[in-house]
């Protein structure tokens, strides 16, 4: 019987490596975590503009759909950004990061955008619905 | 235990030699964790395959960040993860409530980065809760092979798999609740290891963000404590050795060891969340339930990658498995706590609903989403069935055939497993995913970001100003998204503001100052945030420290009273709870008398280590929202403005309409018309908790609605001021522009916005016109479009 405990014990142990080198093999990543990929400025600065373009319609949406909770409205326009990023990415062949990181770029270098055209810079606290 | 042919009551066949082979290698713990680690393996396959990737799922994002901003913490600027600059313009990491770093598993974090890290994490809590299920399930007389077998009917049932679909890798705790209730039970009895193991297990859950686990494996833990102390009273007929008091007593006093070690254990965490949430607690409305039919899909539905498709599945297999072990007296307990989890699960789809009436006592008040009842009806179907298996194996001693019966049950919960883990899978291949994040290694700045792909920011070196949490977050509205640096002096020309050092819990200035001014900081302010000269001081809920004229190193650091001394009890209680386990290995059973005493003073310490940091540590108190209107101006006044319609409209509870007055603001290039009503309360009696006020604007053929909980966005009636005029201006409204000139009636009234949400009655309508509970407060004509 102690015999068999410790074959036991040596087939339970074998097993549980190998399960844990497959696990650790299985997630490991396909390549290192890279930084921003570099793409022309002039493409992250089109993205900017239609980033901003396309807010002024998305707030108009978002104040329809959440007519008496401000900060609702401002986070159901987020989505709609998120949204629109993750489309102009995908179309443009531009990874996300990059397009995030142009949205802050754009913000905190003064990209110049169109006429009447401007990010509304105000964050307001988060103020989470009764029920959602 | 002896085997089973020495039990036999017949000559050894075949079938027996190979169950108790089968037994025997079940009982084997390295057999056993090997055959767990592939069945793990198997349900989170496809998960482990996209490891490294970001689920695009909004939960996600900001666990991930909460998570990734600790790794960031210790990994890279070597500090405790005390703040979270990434998230909401500053938070306080460890009163965070769904982070879950404050747990053994950060350490895979740490190994494996926040994304891989979190699917391996989930693999190894699925191998926990599968030894856990076994371990609970065997305690409570399922056999040996029976546990092995019944195992991943809890610990792969279909909230982990659902956990996997939408990144709640928290919810992964649930996968301690055997481990809490073993622990519980060994502890009862008297046992040291158990009180540990309890203890121990709480305090986990508690530290992985397990905002739902604690609170609700709290009932299962009374439940379970409960019909123990039950089961003592009935032994003590039967068991003349011990007295049944003495039985008793020891079970009352082991309970109160072990709230106390699992107070001190999860201290860490307990004290810095209830912080958060005392300073803006959890509203939460609706009248959340779960159907029969709803129930039954949940728990046996059909296998689906969708949200709300066995969410909480255990599989149609192990049904008759249950059904014959619920034949056995053991089974009582489970099976009623089965009903009773599966009556708390209905929620408010049930006439006496028990959810409704837990809901009214906190920290439950903070709760929704009944159907998470439903793990625990995995978890006594799970012990049901292998008591039903263990009734087999014992019959079987007298004929073969029963052994064969129990067989049967075996390859119908094996392929029970194999429903599951596919379900496993499936859900993780539902999954939306992005690519890793890029690491942008840079100084830190605040940017409006995004809660919606919030993970990003932290990577990149950058903090989400816009942000979401189930709770009002205390974040100023003074908070920046375009400063060209993030400390500055609004009084540009009273000096220079230099950044020296960032991290998250230390920032170094280099100041020179003309005159005295205000230095800020674009992060939000917390009581915990000290400095090594000058005043910290809040501005608008923003980070400011007022400095004296002259040159100065400024440094501050975030040091909170709630983490550093809910640091040193839990640090305090892990040595006790070691010196505990230490004990055991003399002798495991605590005896009541000079061995409880000392226990119990031991596992006491750690609270008066709090004490002591309350004494010690000075620090301001968070200052409650001021009373005032969002046009800033005083919310208490001795009589509603004069620019109000009197109604004197009476409700129950002494609420009293004084006055209102409708307002709009014509539409311009970034808003449409917005209405403002501003309704003047005036509160005789204390009112009930859990009220809110409801607004409606109606028009032929149109209707907006809109609900708050706080007056003025400041006040929750119940804590309102009484005998004065309170002042409750709502949030602007927009109102829809159309080809004609419209007008709006406006109605508003009161409701149990947070219980039952029927409307509060109005007993008498003074001025004003009432329909329905709500009262006219006035009409609002809407320009057409254009104007």
């Amino acid at each position: 019987m102690a015999n068999l405990d410790s074959i036991q014990a040596y087939a339970g142990s074998s097993v549980i490596v190998a399960v844990a080198c497959a696990a650790l093999v299985h997630s490991r990543p396909s390549s290192a975590p890279g930084g921003l990929r570099t793409i022309a400025g002039m493409a992250t600065q089109e993205f900017y503009v239609a980033a901003a373009e396309a807010e002024v319609q998305a707030r108009k949406k978002s104040e329809g759909r959440f007519r008496g909770s401000p900060w609702s409205q401002d986070d159901d326009f987020h989505n709609k950004e998120a949204k629109f990023i993750r489309a102009y990415g995908k179309s443009h062949k531009l990874p996300m990061g990059s397009l995030v990181d142009a949205l802050d770029r754009g913000t905190r270098e003064h990209w110049p955008l169109p006429a009447g055209v401007a990010p509304d810079l105000k964050v307001l606290p988060c103020r989470p619905r009764l029920n959602y | 235990m002896p085997s089973a042919p020495e039990l036999l009551t017949r000559t050894p066949t075949r079938t027996d030699r190979v169950y108790t082979a089968m037994r025997h290698a079940a009982g084997n713990p390295f057999i056993r964790s090997g055959w767990f680690s592939l069945v793990a393996l198997a349900a989170m396959w496809s998960a482990l395959g996209t490891a490294n990737l970001l689920n695009i799922y909004q939960d996600a994002q900001h666990f991930t960040l909460f998570e990734e901003a600790a790794r960031l913490s210790v990994a890279k600027f070597h500090q405790l993860p005390l703040w979270d600059p990434y998230y909401c313009g500053g938070i306080a990491g460890l009163g965070t409530p769904s982070a879950r770093f404050a747990s053994p598993t950060f350490l895979i974090t740490l190994l494996f980065g926040s994304l891989r890290g979190a699917t391996l994490t989930s693999f190894v809590m699925t191998v926990v809760g599968l030894e856990g299920t076994f371990r609970y399930v065997r305690a409570r007389g399922g056999g040996t092979l029976p546990a092995l077998s019944v195992a991943p009917v809890f610990a792969l049932s279909g909230l982990f798999a659902h956990a996997t679909l939408v990144a709640w890798t928290n919810f992964f705790s649930f996968e301690l609740v055997p481990w809490a209730l073993l622990g519980i039970r060994l502890a009862l009895g008297g046992s040291r290891r158990g009180l540990v193991l309890g203890a121990g297990s709480i305090a986990w859950m508690i530290g992985f963000g397990g905002t739902y686990t604690a609170p609700l494996t709290a009932l299962a833990a009374a439940f379970e404590a409960a019909w123990m102390l039950g089961s003592q009273l009935r032994r003590g007929k039967r068991v003349s050795s011990v007295s049944r008091g003495h039985r008793l007593g020891l079970a009352a006093l082991m309970g109160v060891l072990l709230v106390l070690l699992a107070l001190g254990l999860s201290m860490v965490r307990l004290w810095p969340v209830a912080e958060t949430l005392a300073a803006s607690p959890r509203l939460l409305g609706g009248k959340p339930g779960t159907s029969p039919i709803w129930v039954w899909r949940f728990l046996f539905g059909e296998r689906s990658n969708q949200w709300m498709k066995a969410d909480f599945l255990i599989g149609l297999p192990v049904l008759p498995i249950v059904i014959l072990g619920l034949w056995r007296k053991r089974s009582i307990a489970p099976a009623v706590s089965i009903a009773l989890f599966v009556w708390f699960s209905m929620g408010y789809d049930v006439r006496a609903s028990l959810f409704a009436v837990l809901r009214t006592v906190p920290p439950y008040t903070m709760l929704r989403a009944p159907e998470r009842f439903l793990i625990f009806v995995a978890l006594g179907a799970a012990t049901i069935a292998a008591l039903g298996i263990r009734r087999l194996e014992i019959a079987g001693r007298k004929s073969t055939r029963f052994l064969v019966g129990a067989l049967v049950c075996h390859g119908l919960l094996l392929g029970d497993a194999v429903v599951l883990a596919r379900l496993g899978q499936i859900k993780a291949d539902a999954r939306k995913i992005d690519p890793t994040p890029p690491i942008v290694d840079r100084d830190f700045r605040q940017t409006r970001g995004n809660r919606w792909i919030a993970a990003y920011y932290p990577f990149m070196s950058r903090g989400t100003l816009t942000c979401f949490d189930d709770y009002d977050i205390a974040q100023s509205p003074q908070l920046r998204a375009d400063l060209p640096q993030e400390e500055y002096l609004k009084d540009m020309e009273a000096g220079t503001v230099w950044r020296s050092h960032w991290s998250p819990n230390q920032l170094d200035l280099e100041v020179k100052l003309t005159r005295p001014a205000r230095v800020y900081i674009n992060q939000n302010w917390h009581p915990g945030w000290r400095s090594n000269v000058g005043a910290v001081v809040s501005d608008d809920g923003l980070l400011a420290v007022d400095l004296p004229e002259g040159t100065h190193a400024l440094t501050l650091r975030f040091w909170p009273r709630s983490a550093v001394g809910g640091m040193a009890a839990t640090l305090l209680a892990l040595v006790v709870a070691g010196f505990i386990v230490w004990r055991a290995r003399q002798s495991d059973e605590i005896t009541l008398g000079r061995d409880w005493l000392v226990t119990a003073a031991l596992t006491a310490a750690p609270l008066l280590v709090v004490a002591i940091s309350f004494s010690v540590m000075h620090e301001p108190t968070r200052p409650p929202p001021p009373l005032l209107t969002p046009s800033g101006e005083p919310m208490i006044v001795d009589a509603p403005p004069e620019d109000t319609t009197p109604l004197a409209a009476r409700w129950d509870n002494g609420i009293v309409l004084e006055a209102a007055h409708v307002d709009l603001e014509p539409a311009d290039e970034t808003h449409g018309p917005l209405t403002t009503v501003e309704l003047d309360w005036r509160f005789e009696e204390k009112v009930p908790p859990g009220l809110g006020v409801f607004i409606q604007l109606e028009r032929t053929g149109a209707h907006i609605g809109t609900d708050h909980v706080l007056l003025s966005g400041a006040v929750v009636p119940e804590a309102a001021p009484l005998h004065v005029t309170v002042r409750d201006v709502s949030a602007a409204i927009t109102m829809p522009q159309e080809k004609d000139e419209k007008t709006w009636k406006v109605y508003a009234g009161f409701w149990r916005a947070r219980r039952d949400m029927t409307r509060m009655k109005v007993i008498s309508r003074g001025n004003a016109t009432v329909s329905a509970d709500r009262v006219l407060v006035g009409t609002v004509t809407v320009p057409p479009q254009g104007q």
